[in-house]
């Protein structure tokens, strides 16, 4: 079976990060908890972007990262989508320029993945010649979305996509995230202290909190605990349902 | 107020210094800047970061005759440059052209490197990132993001390091020798012309100077207003 194995050792700072992952092969697996436990440090080490960290890393058949024989490959030789907080798209470029830069150096090449596919999925036609600055912040992610995807990725990365957008602009991009994950067979990770972008996206989640794994399974072994009245409230818990059931239960919310 | 062919030829060599000076600027100033503007977490590497620092910034602190005379004990028979070229069976470096253009990198080094360091300190590191992701290996970086996101950096570095060394003169007198076509640049012509009390020749050249100077700074301005403006460095 189709595996994504990550383990990841880093100390910084007189923190300790020690995760050791399991994920599927394919579909969406959700990284989620709080600000400081280790999720990006974990998508930047799949990425290759961490230097220092020590661990193992194999997706699906390919092993990326094995400290012990010192084997690392290096980022750019990592078939990785990356799709950053900040989009992080190169403001000298044009949308379409941005799209074709992986795209180009990418090399296989995906029928699924064209750039032709991409603009249309993400709704980008009328925004190819504009450059970054004069886009919104909707529209910059569904860039940096699109020119992850058109590098032909084996695996792809989310860090928090919606955490620096507007609710409007969120309720923009999720259809966009939904049509690709249901279309594309690439397995995501996707990093989210947020549990209804959870909740919508994901068929697997990892819980870490304070550097480890605290539960993880599939989605529907896993429950919502909702102390507050909004579910993005900042007392939004998700815990294995197992744990669930031993609470009061009334908060709770369960993926339908 | 006419030109001589003396100062004409002098003017050939000032520009032919300013030009080879330059490029050499460039090219070496470029991974040395870089290097410094990459943040590091090892104490070591940071200490060793402001040594090198310190060294190529001497030049600007030191007085040129201070750097030129050292120069010229080096660049001597005796000195270790002078032997290493008369042991590679190349002509000495002083009094000479060649003299000239290693003075003037030296000279104008750290100008060069501190105006590149202020350009890559700017380039998030997240672009970066982003491009290796997207399969873009060290040197196609450099090329496809590093370089057209430092355009104006680049610009003005070139501008700054070839008006410094069109302007320079006690490194020149120590190591140059006046020797006309060779080593005989503007400012010395100014400086004999005025020795000689030929004040009309040294106000021509002089004049020339100081408007090539202030258009030099004036596209610097512009450079750094456009760069602000398009969000470009």
């Amino acid at each position: 079976m189709n595996q994504i194995i990550c383990h990841l050792q880093l100390s910084r700072n007189n923190f300790e990060i020690d995760i050791k992952l399991n994920l599927p092969g394919s579909g969406v697996s959700a990284l989620f908890g709080q600000s400081g436990s280790g999720k990006t440090s974990v998508l930047r080490f799949l990425a290759g972007l961490e230097p220092d960290a020590h661990g193992f890393i194999q997706v699906n058949e390919n092993r990326w990262h094995d400290s012990e024989t010192l084997f690392n490959l290096k980022t750019h030789k990592r078939r990785v989508g990356y799709v950053f907080q900040h989009a992080a798209l190169f403001p000298h470029l044009t949308v379409l320029k941005n799209i074709e830069y992986g795209c180009k150096r990418s090399k296989v090449q995906d029928k699924n993945l064209s750039i032709e596919n991409m603009i249309q999925l993400t709704g980008l036609e009328k925004l190819l010649q504009r450059y970054p600055g004069n886009l919104s912040g909707g529209e910059k992610q569904r860039v940096a979305i699109a020119r992850a995807l058109a590098s032909n990725p084996e695996l792809l990365l989310m860090d928090e996509p919606m955490a620096s957008l507007d609710l409007q602009s969120k309720e923009q991009i999720i259809p966009y995230l939904e049509k690709l994950v249901s279309q594309l067979d690439i397995p995501v990770i996707y990093v989210s202290h947020s549990p209804d972008e959870v909740v919508k996206m994901a068929q697997y989640i990892a819980i870490l909190e304070n550097g480890k794994v605290k539960a993880s399974g599939s989605v529907e072994h896993m429950a919502i605990q909702v102390n507050a009245p909004s579910i993005s409230g900042a007392e939004v818990m998700i815990v294995p349902k197992s744990e669930w059931l031993r609470l009061s239960g009334k908060n709770c919310l369960v993926k339908t | 107020m006419s030109l001589s062919p003396a100062d004409i030829q002098a003017i050939w060599v000032t520009i032919k210094l300013g030009v080879v000076t330059t490029i050499l600027l460039l090219v070496i100033a470029t991974p040395i800047a870089w290097w410094l503007s990459r943040p590091s977490c090892k104490s070591s590497l940071t200490i060793l970061r402001d040594l090198i620092s310190s060294i190529i910034s001497l030049p600007m602190v030191l007085p040129p005759t201070v750097l030129g005379f050292y120069l010229l004990v080096m660049m001597g028979p005796e000195g270790p440059l002078g032997q290493m070229m008369g042991a590679l069976n190349l002509p000495l470096l002083v009094f000479s052209f060649n003299g000239l253009v290693v003075g003037s990198v030296i000279f104008s080094l750290p100008l060069v490197v501190q105006t590149l360091k202020n350009t890559f300190v700017a380039i998030e590191q997240s672009h970066m990132d982003a491009a290796a992701t997207l399969g873009a290996s060290d040197f196609d970086r450099f090329i496809s993001l590093i370089l057209p996101l430092s355009r104006h950096g680049y610009l003005s570095a070139a501008v700054l390091g070839f008006a410094h060394t069109i302007g320079e003169f006690g490194v020149i007198l120590m190591i140059g020798g006046s020797i006309p076509g060779q080593t005989k640049v503007i400012s010395m012509v100014i400086y004999e012309h005025v020795e000689a009390l030929e004040y009309a020749n040294a106000h021509t050249l002089a004049a020339m100077m100081l408007v090539f100077a202030f258009i030099c700074l004036f596209i610097i301005q512009l450079v750094n207003k456009d760069g602000l403006r398009k969000g470009g460095r």
